[in-house]
């Protein structure tokens, strides 16, 4: 009965089923994605996303409309179409057609320019950025805030103030992403790359490396928190361990379960590993050999960030 | 060092699952042992049945096309099984309590498997199979221009893909994805021999690939009909053609990149390593150089072949044809100016991102008129829904919304945004699966009978559609959706408890797309079985409009009895017009065919036993067979009785007995099509 309902008023069903749908995705959304950005480089992101998908409508609703309704208007049992078996050009239908796909193609080019100059990850997002060094590593993050304080797996930002992040990598390739904050960009051994974006209101959220890479590769993520000023300040005198500690300990360990605060190291120590990764990793295999002890340790690494992620409801 | 290399006993691939019994080793264990038992069961079966023989001799040793193209699509097959297998282990994976059954190598070795199969191992030696059966009947062709090349390239790719399933049983495959990328590929990040599968499997398939486009380019150029220039060749021949001059000019910088990459590994070189002068990031450069092209070398087949089948169950005229060659050409040589766009996150500046992202939304134009030249085509058309019929609607409807999401991962700022997440994988399985794999679900539904006789079974080939249609849907949907909440791809396990219930619907839709396959497994043995009420021996069972359906079916070894002279585009629907079922023989002259022969097969045997060596540093192995391979080469070259002649009696007979054959056929309306009644030659009004 229903079934048949639907199929004499579809409409009727569609646009609430619809609703249905996008609510239940908007509330799942509340997790870590760019369609809830939580600063301007991802809202401008998201605001893409939608115009992009919108843009494209015109051109591709008729054939999305066109096909169910051709297949079925023209079938030949039963169909009600006129049969014409000779007709296979027409101007008007060519103009239209080249004309159509042309026009949105210059419309999306014209937008794509504007977009991708206007958010040119290399350019400062604001005046006087604060300036953090990335360095990826098999299987964590170490944040350096030049002359102030190095970190690891934590990254720690004031409100509504424009970041430049100098990254780089010591092993394979990963890709430095805040999908709430801001678009990735990949960070490479031998390379720097960089990336500005503006923090929004205080919150707690998480970062990742999405290139795979390896035995840890669900653990290489680090955690972003967003404060108020007077918050940042406080953070960046807090007692923080020496960073001969953490030079030896980051080169030695795969995950990363120690201290996060540590004494910044000299000057140009991320211009250095990226002119020599080696000097940041004992370059160990990213692949392990079931059963090895270094596997092992992943093993237990993975069930102790499951137990975490379970006591704070999944979130991390 | 011992002349086994570095293989031990450890990577037997019981080995490690009796030492250290998990799940996860089990599950390797148990796929080693589905393929060691697999391959006994068929060398049992074809011994029990005395089939041995007439395999090596009517197969194996073939250079004939149509049976090269047949067993090109059995390997397409049977590695879609496999594929789909482990597509369906990664579903289930991350559908159970994290961290899942899998450690996250095993995880990245099935990712790396099923992208390296589906790509290489799947869609090509498809398309390729495909293109072998018909792209010279539909060209009035003898034969490809270069046979025993031909076979060359099938027996290489073949070898591939067996060292592909070798790495279940010896050893492990690479865990890097498709793309391979170093560092990580590097030997310090995978010092063991999966990177080596990965190179010297893709190796082997992309020599035979190259061949192959040189083979189908200059049979095209060089084989056509009498009369059929450029411009009335039918579209699935343009489209191969682009293909075949893409395959030429794509897969060097593969096979140059891999090469690199081994030397790289085994010979201390520095490409790609992050030190001494290597740069990683241009293996992405040339790896994606190979691989924009590649993805329209897998879709602009399946373009062909939709732009048969539509007019065909349509009852009329393909719409807009030098629109659409305009917009195939455009589309070949645009995808050779866009490859950036898979790295738009490597950090160069904005105006290059904007230029290649633009650049690629360009291809945009002549792909999104060609889905309206085929609705145009059924537009006032009487239309019949076969099963390539529905493959051909159901990938209008589902590429176009691939389409959508195509043009705005196209655009950098986007792209940033869903780079390496889900959302891009949704992406290319929503352009691959109706774009590529419905195509030549298409195919092989409308063109079998050529090679076999006989149609296949309608009711398991719709069955398998509304599968694979729903199952499609519900296991890529929800990838949109949860790669836009920020799920990275390649990921072994989620704990976000918002992804779960997305996860389960793909779930579902895995399994859906396996019962496609299933469907699709039955339909050949139900058809097969039934063979005999299958039967069209006069050709021609659907009211085709090509030159393939001028011949009865299965098509003879030498395919036109006498080469037809062509003066219009569709010559076959001219011939039924003026009332008659048999073209016009032109004159009948004595032929030379490749007489059968084992080499290609011993050559590709060699070069894979080679490669093999060269993934466990057998060095000595490896140079004897290379050695031994180029022996066989010019063994080959100094082989004078190399053809065996058709005279031209047999061809004036074999022409005879097809048309008495015709005349004697009851002609059958167009209501009958999927009957019994169905013995070739349908016609729109019944007579
Ligand atoms: C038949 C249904 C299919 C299913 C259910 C399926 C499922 C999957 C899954 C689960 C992944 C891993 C996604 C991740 O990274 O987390 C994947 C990756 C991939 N699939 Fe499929 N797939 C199917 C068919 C195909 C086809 C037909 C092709 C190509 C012709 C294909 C090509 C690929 C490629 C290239 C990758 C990427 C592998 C990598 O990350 O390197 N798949 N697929
Ligand atoms: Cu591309």
């Amino acid at each position: 009965m229903l079934f048949h309902d639907i199929y004499k008023r579809p409409s009727r069903y569609a646009v609430p089923a619809l609703m249905a749908v996008t609510a239940v995705w908007l509330s799942g959304c509340a997790e870590n994605g760019v369609m809830t950005p939580l600063g301007p480089v991802a809202a401008g992101e998201r605001s893409h996303l939608i115009s992009f998908f919108l843009w494209m409508l015109p051109i591709s609703l008729p054939l999305l409309i066109g096909t169910p309704w051709i297949a079925l208007r023209y079938r030949r049992r039963g169909g009600k179409g006129k049969y014409d078996p000779n007709w296979s050009h027409s101007v008007a239908a060519e103009t239209a057609i080249w004309g159509g796909a042309t026009l949105t193609f210059l419309i999306v080019g014209w937008l794509t320019w504007g977009h991708v100059m206007g958010e040119d990850p290399y350019k400062p997002t604001g005046k006087d950025p604060i300036h953090v060094q990335v360095i990826g590593s098999e299987w964590k993050w170490m944040f350096i805030y030049p002359d102030k304080m190095a970190t690891v797996n934590k990254l720690v930002l004031p409100q509504h103030t424009p970041v430049e992040f100098d990254i780089t990598a010591t092993g394979a390739m990963q890709s430095f992403w805040i999908p709430r904050l801001a678009g990735q960009i990949y960070a490479m051994p031998g390379m720097g790359t960089k990336m500005n974006l503006t923090t929004g209101d205080t919150t707690e959220i998480f970062g990742f490396n999405s290139q795979f890479n390896g035995a840890a590769f669900p653990l290489d993520k680090f955690e972003v928190d967003v404060v108020t000023k007077d918050q940042y300040d406080a953070f960046l005198q807090e007692p923080k361990h020496p960073w001969a500690q953490l030079e030896a300990a980051f080169k030695k360990t795969a995950t990363w379960s120690g201290p996060e605060l540590f004494e910044p190291p000299m000057k140009d120590y991320w211009m250095k590993v990226m002119m020599n990764p080696s000097i940041a990793t004992d370059g160990g295999a990213a692949i392990l050999p079931d059963n090895s002890p270094a596997q092992k340790d992943i093993d237990k690494a993975i069930n102790q960030d499951l137990h975490l992620s379970q006591l704070n409801g999944g979130a991390q | 060092m011992s002349i086994l290399g570095s293989l031990d006993l450890n990577d037997i691939f019981i080995v490690p699952f009796l030492k250290e019994p998990t799940l996860s080793t089990g599950i390797a264990a148990g796929a080693g042992g589905i393929v060691v038992l697999g391959a006994l069961a068929v060398a049992l079966w074809l011994t029990v049945k005395g089939w041995w023989k007439p395999l090596w001799s009517e197969w194996l040793t073939s250079l004939d096309h149509k049976k090269i193209g047949v067993m090109y699509i059995v390997l397409a097959a049977i590695m879609l099984i496999r594929g789909v297998l482990e597509a369906v282990v990664m579903r289930a994976q991350q559908v159970s309590p994290a961290p899942g059954f899998l450690s996250v190598e095993h995880h990245a070795e099935l990712f790396s498997t099923h992208g390296t199969i589906m790509i290489f191992f799947v869609a090509m030696p498809f398309l390729t199979g495909v293109i072998n059966v018909v792209m010279p009947l539909q060209i009035g062709a003898r034969d490809m221009e270069f046979p025993f090349m031909n076979a060359i390239s099938l027996w290489l790719s073949v070898g591939g893909a067996a060292l592909v399933m070798a790495s279940l049983v010896v050893g492990h495959f690479e865990t890097g994805g498709w793309t391979a990328y170093p560092p990580y590929t590097g030997i310090k990040l995978s010092p063991n021999e999966g990177v080596d599968y990965w190179i010297w499997s893709l190796a082997l398939t992309s020599v035979g690939t190259t061949l192959s486009g040189i083979n189908f380019a200059v049979t095209i150029y060089k084989q056509r009909a009498p009369g059929m220039d450029l411009m009335k060749m039918p579209i699935f021949a343009w489209t191969t053609l682009c293909t075949a001059i893409l395959m030429i000019f794509a897969m060097m910088p593969l096979t140059v990149a891999s090469l690199m990459l081994a030397l790289d590994r085994h010979a201390g070189f520095h490409f790609f390593t992050a030190s001494n002068g290597g740069n990683m990031m241009n293996f992405a450069n040339m790896f994606w150089l190979f691989g924009h092209p590649e993805v329209y070398i897998l879709i602009l087949p399946a373009f062909g072949v939709f732009s048969h089948v539509i007019p065909t169950f349509s009852g009329k005229k393909l719409y807009g044809y030098t629109s659409l060659v305009w917009a195939t050409i455009a589309i070949a040589v645009l995808s050779f100016t866009v490859w950036v766009h898979h790295f738009f996150t490597m950090g160069q500046t904005a105006h290059l991102n904007a230029i290649f992202g633009i650049a690629t939304m360009t291809i945009g134009v002549p792909t999104g008129v060609k889905v309206f030249n085929w609705l145009l085509t059924m537009w006032r058309g009487k239309l019949r829904f076969s099963t390539a019929m529905l493959f051909s609607a159901g990938f209008m409807f589902t590429f176009v919304i691939g389409g959508i999401t195509g043009v705005m991962l196209a655009n950098p700022t986007i792209d940033f945004a869903t780079h390496n997440s889900l959302f891009l994988v949704a992406h290319f399985h929503n352009m691959l699966i109706p774009g590529l794999l419905f195509g030549m679900f298409a195919a092989v539904n409308y063109w079998f009978p050529l090679a076999f006789g006989f149609r296949l079974d309608e009711k398991w080939g719709r069955r398998s559609f509304w599968l694979w249609m729903i199952g499609f849907y519900l296991a890529f949907m929800p990838l949109y959706a949860i790669g836009l909440m920020g799920a990275p791809r390649r990921m072994a396990f989620f704990t976000d408890p918002a992804y779960f219930p997305w996860l389960v619907v793909a779930m579902i839709g895995a399994l859906c797309v396996l019962a496609g396959l299933t469907s699709q497994v039955i339909q050949i043995w139900v058809s097969v079985k039934n063979r005999e009420s299958l039967m069209v021996p006069a050709g021609d069972p659907w009211d085709g409009r090509g030159l393939e359906w001028s011949l009865g079916c299965p098509v003879p070894e030498y395919d036109f009895t006498t080469v037809p002279n062509i003066t219009s585009r569709e010559p076959w629907v001219d011939t039924k017009a003026a009332g008659k079922h048999v073209m016009d023989p032109t004159e009948f002259v004595d032929i030379h065919l490749p007489k059968p022969t084992g080499l290609p097969i011993l050559v590709a045997g060699v070069a894979t036993v080679g490669a093999f060596a060269l993934i466990f540093e057998m060095w000595l192995i490896a140079a004897v067979c290379f050695v031994a391979m180029w022996v066989l080469v010019l063994i080959r070259s100094y082989d004078t009785d190399w053809e065996e002649t058709i005279t031209a009696e047999e061809l004036r007979e074999g022409y005879e007995a097809h048309k008495r054959l015709v005349e004697t056929t009851p002609k059958v309306s167009l209501d009958d099509e999927f009957t019994s009644k169905n013995r070739g030659l349908i016609l729109e009004e019944a007579v």
